[in-house]
């Protein structure tokens, strides 16, 4: 009994010298308020000044004609309208669209066999996951480099050499239109593969163990586990590689430009390439900010897409 | 419905041996405990019989078919499991049948089983949910529904209720032991619950590391112990065990450190001056006026009351003692009192061995 007594002093007290504490705080408030907002004024600075006000600005100058050495004119929707009717823009969006779904697809089916190989806290599989995603940290400049190396159209290109011992005449590659976006393709696949497996040996580990077990003694097959119990237990790990490779598809730049410029005769022409030399060759700005802006939009209304489907599918 | 038989059954993983030399009978339609300790191999044995862990040695027997080298799917045996493994993207009808579908049994049994089963455990009204949108407690029933549906020869339970609140678990517990009694089917169930195991086996196989300590009813092990382990292990509160040595003309127990004389029951055949643990059941503990011929002084320490049961915690001059009784007890922490064991009752052990020693 003596400890129910004990409890409202024990309350009392607490109470007291909160209220006394609340009262402090209050006469200290602004001066308490600003010390976070001080900490962060030099990141909100040059945030503000090398990425909100560019990014403003590029939202401004689509519905500009931006001349440099005059007043701009605004030009209301005309750059949206000539995006659309644009048909560089439209081989543009093809050869993305191609590039994007095609290395998605790819990188992320092989990641997953790759997460499903090499899942584990063996001491050699921890070796092996690391060598295999030396790719993914590896600058893109160095991949396009090597790509252009292994892929040169002469005959004693590395990959052409390798052809020639199983009789096969040298190819154009990265030199022939038909070609071309293909190994660009498989660069990307080569990149994102190993970045999807270690999303999915993540996702992998999250399953529960015993859901393997009960589709073992329900008398199911390993490709029925892999149905039923693995790929609902990966979905989210499916979600974010999706999610991730196609916002990473739509704003291929570096490979692109490092590997082929665009080029041959624009066959590996993309969204990224096409407003760069919109922009900073040909210095159309307010054009290609207007191009800028419907990626944006496209990359919202696709991830918008894929998390109902993810919702959907996750039930 | 199948006897279980493991004959020297060992289990290795690289050097470790989890598993070592088991031998254990379980007849048909008999409800069997493994209990043990965290990592004393009950779930690694469970998955054994269950073929989801191959053996290093030995052989495994279902209803008289060597199974040793069979797959888990071709046992004919079903398993609930800890965290119940409801495949989350499946009603409880389709988690209920999955077996059945896996088999391409006809539609019309499939759903008549299901329903049946359903009806069995009250889970009618819950055939189209997801796992999600149920309880713990519905949850599991649905585990068992989805084993029971396969109608296997055995059944397996993994630890079944530890997710489960108290409550919940008591009336589970009382829903397994009726389905036990209606279907029949052999049972193997694995849990670190001595109160469960005492409740629910008709056999209790005790392990400790890896190695069968004890194979009894749940009241053999209770009142005939084979080591100091079981005494141990089985019983809640737990046995009070006091280091003594028997005293000269082998007619007392002279407890080790203290003063303590207890008589030493009829029935032994000890030899003066042998090192044993005397073992004394909370219950078997009276209070009676200080002084009385062999009785223990003590101070209380603490008590604990569960309503119908109390025990109070106390210090004696052997050591912490427990005494319990269905009464209520005024005592105050620092009241002295004197125990005295009901001495027929006393278990003795070898104190180097630790096993029990028989009486004649």
């Amino acid at each position: 009994m003596s400890t129910t007594r004990d409890l409202p002093l024990g309350d009392d007290m607490p109470q007291q010298s909160t209220r006394a504490k609340r009262g402090k705080a209050r006469r200290i408030d602004w001066k308490g308020a600003s010390i976070p907002w001080l900490f962060l004024a030099p990141a909100l600075v040059i945030f503000t000044w090398f990425k909100f006000y560019p990014m403003v600005s590029g939202l401004t100058m689509a519905f500009y004609d931006v001349q440099f050495y005059g007043e701009s004119e605004w030009v209301g929707l005309d750059n949206f309208a000539r995006a659309f009717t644009d048909p560089d823009l439209r081989s543009a969006v093809a050869h993305t669209l191609t590039y994007v779904l095609v290395s998605t697809l790819t990188a992320s089916v092989l990641g997953f066999f790759l997460a499903l190989a090499l899942e584990g806290q063996a001491r050699h599989l921890r070796i092996i996951r690391t060598a295999i995603f030396l790719p993914a940290i590896t600058s893109a400049a160095i991949i396009a480099e090597i790509w252009r190396i292994l892929f040169n159209s002469a005959p004693y290109g590395v990959v052409n050499s390798v052809l020639d011992q199983f009789g096969i005449a040298p190819q154009g590659f990265l030199t022939d239109p038909g070609q071309a976006l293909w190994v660009l393709v498989l660069m990307q696949v080569w990149k994102s593969t190993p970045y999807d497996m270690v999303i999915f040996v993540a996702g992998l580990v999250g399953i529960n163990r015993e859901l393997y077990d009960a589709a073992n003694v329900d008398g199911a097959s390993w490709l029925r586990m892999l149905w039923h119990v693995t790929l609902p237990g990966i979905i989210p790990s499916i979600s974010v590689v999706i999610m991730l490779s196609f916002i990473r598809g739509f704003r291929v730049f570096a490979e692109v430009y490092a590997t082929t410029g665009g080029g041959p005769a624009g066959s590996t022409e993309t969204i990224m390439t096409h407003i760069y030399k919109a922009g900073f060759q040909n210095l159309e700005y307010g054009y290609a900010s207007a191009v800028s802006l419907l990626l944006l939009v496209a990359t919202i209304v696709l991830t918008l897409i894929q998390t109902l489907v993810k919702a959907r599918l996750s039930r | 419905m199948g006897a279980v038989s493991l004959k020297g059954v060992s289990k290795s993983f690289g050097a470790v041996d989890v598993i070592r030399n088991v031998s254990v009978e379980i007849a048909e339609g008999e409800f069997c405990v493994l209990i043990g300790p965290s990592g004393s191999g009950k779930s690694t044995l469970l998955r054994i019989i269950a073929g989801l862990e191959n053996v290093t040695d030995g052989e495994v027997r279902i209803g008289g078919r060597d199974v040793t080298e069979l797959a888990a799917k071709e046992r004919d045996i079903a398993m609930v499991f800890q965290s119940y493994a409801l495949y989350p993207q499946m009603t409880v009808r389709e988690n209920m049948s999955f077996a059945l579908r896996l088999k391409h049994r006809p539609k019309d049994e499939i759903r008549r089983k299901t329903d049946e089963v359903a009806q069995m455990l009250g889970l009618e009204a819950l055939l189209d949910r997801l796992p999600k949108e149920l309880s713990g407690g519905q949850r599991q029933r649905v585990a068992m529904g989805r084993a029971i549906v396969r109608d296997p020869s055995v059944f397996l339970f993994d630890e079944p209720l530890s997710n489960l609140d108290a409550k919940l678990r008591t009336q589970v517990r009382g829903e397994i032991r009726d389905l036990h009694r209606r279907i029949g089917t052999t049972s193997v169930y694995v849990t670190h619950d001595q109160v469960e195991a005492m409740t629910m086996g008709q056999k209790i196989v005790v392990l400790r590391d890896g190695r069968v300590e004890q194979v009894g009813t749940p009241l053999d092990l209770y009142d005939r112990p084979d080591s100091v382990f079981v005494a141990g292990f089985i019983g809640s509160p737990a046995i009070n065990m006091l280091p003594a040595m028997v005293g000269p003309e082998a007619k007392t127990l002279h407890t080790a450190n203290s003063e303590i004389v207890l008589p030493l029951p009829e029935g032994y055949r000890l030899e003066s001056g042998r090192n044993v643990l005397i073992g004394i059941r909370p219950e078997h503990l009276e209070t009676v006026a200080a002084g009385a011929s062999g009785s223990i002084v003590c101070a209380v320490d603490a008590v604990e009351s569960t309503g119908s049961d109390t025990t109070v915690i106390c210090d004696s001059p052997a050591g912490k003692m427990l005494v319990s009784s269905k009464q209520r007890s005024q005592a105050r922490a620092g009241d002295r009192f004197a125990l005295r064991p009901d001495s027929e009752k006393l278990l003795i052990f070898d104190k180097a061995s630790e096993s029990r020693i028989v009486r004649m």
